[in-house]
């Protein structure tokens, strides 16, 4: 995991709004994805490698994200028929429900399983950031 | 924590140079914790238990992860 080169650029324009103000990570347009792809991260990376079409990223669930100090939590909740029938490998912060910023890029080492539409999963990043 | 102020792109590029050039043991650390918890449910969430929980938790100094640690639990087992 890491973050992507693309947030860091963002950091650069919600500094500065310049050229122009950019979309925040807010309760109205961040996302949290999921895909199917298991490649290595890379900076470079825009988008999820495999992004899951149907349901395959999803908005803010009530009263997230939270901002406290130097920690992001971010929560959304795919429900029965959301990212159905691939594994998930991988999954990123976004700032729209399409294309958009992508804030980071986790590709695990072993699959976190293959959703159903038996089922509903819940995700929940918490991103603490320190600088020395 | 230092703040430094550039007056031109080609300062901070120039900055930017200097500082990857540096032995990763001289820069300074950016650490990110990532904690990501996965609940699932049977159906919907509603106010049901999760069926299964993976907790996953990251340390990464400098874009590189230095521990890793993933924890799953199922039907209230370990």
């Amino acid at each position: 995991m890491g973050l992507t080169n693309a947030y860091r650029d963002f950091i650069c324009q919600v500094s500065t709004s310049s050229p122009s103000a950019p979309t925040l990570f807010n309760a109205a347009n961040a996302y949290v994805g999921v895909g199917s792809s298991s490649a290595t991260f890379s900076a470079t990376h825009t988008q999820l490698l495999g992004q899951m079409v149907t349901g395959g990223r999803r908005g803010m669930e009530q009263n997230y994200p939270t901002a406290s100090g130097n920690t992001m939590t971010f929560r959304a909740l795919f429900t029965t028929g959301d990212a159905n029938d691939q594994p998930w490998w991988e999954w990123g912060v976004f700032n729209a429900a399409t294309n958009g910023t992508m804030m980071n890029r986790k590709a695990e080492t072993s699959s976190l399983g293959t959703k159903t539409s038996a089922q509903s999963w819940q995700m929940t990043v918490t991103l603490t950031v320190t600088v020395a | 924590m230092t703040e430094i102020t550039f007056n031109s792109i080609e300062d901070y590029e120039a900055f930017l140079r200097e500082y990857e050039s540096l032995p990763k043991s001289e820069r300074g650390e950016i650490h990110i914790e990532e904690r990501v918890v996965l609940e699932k449910f049977d159906g919907d969430v509603n106010d049901a238990s999760p069926v299964e929980v993976i907790e996953i938790v990251n340390d990464i100094v400098n874009g590189e992860i230095i521990n890793s640690e993933r924890r799953e639990v199922k039907n209230g087992s370990n």
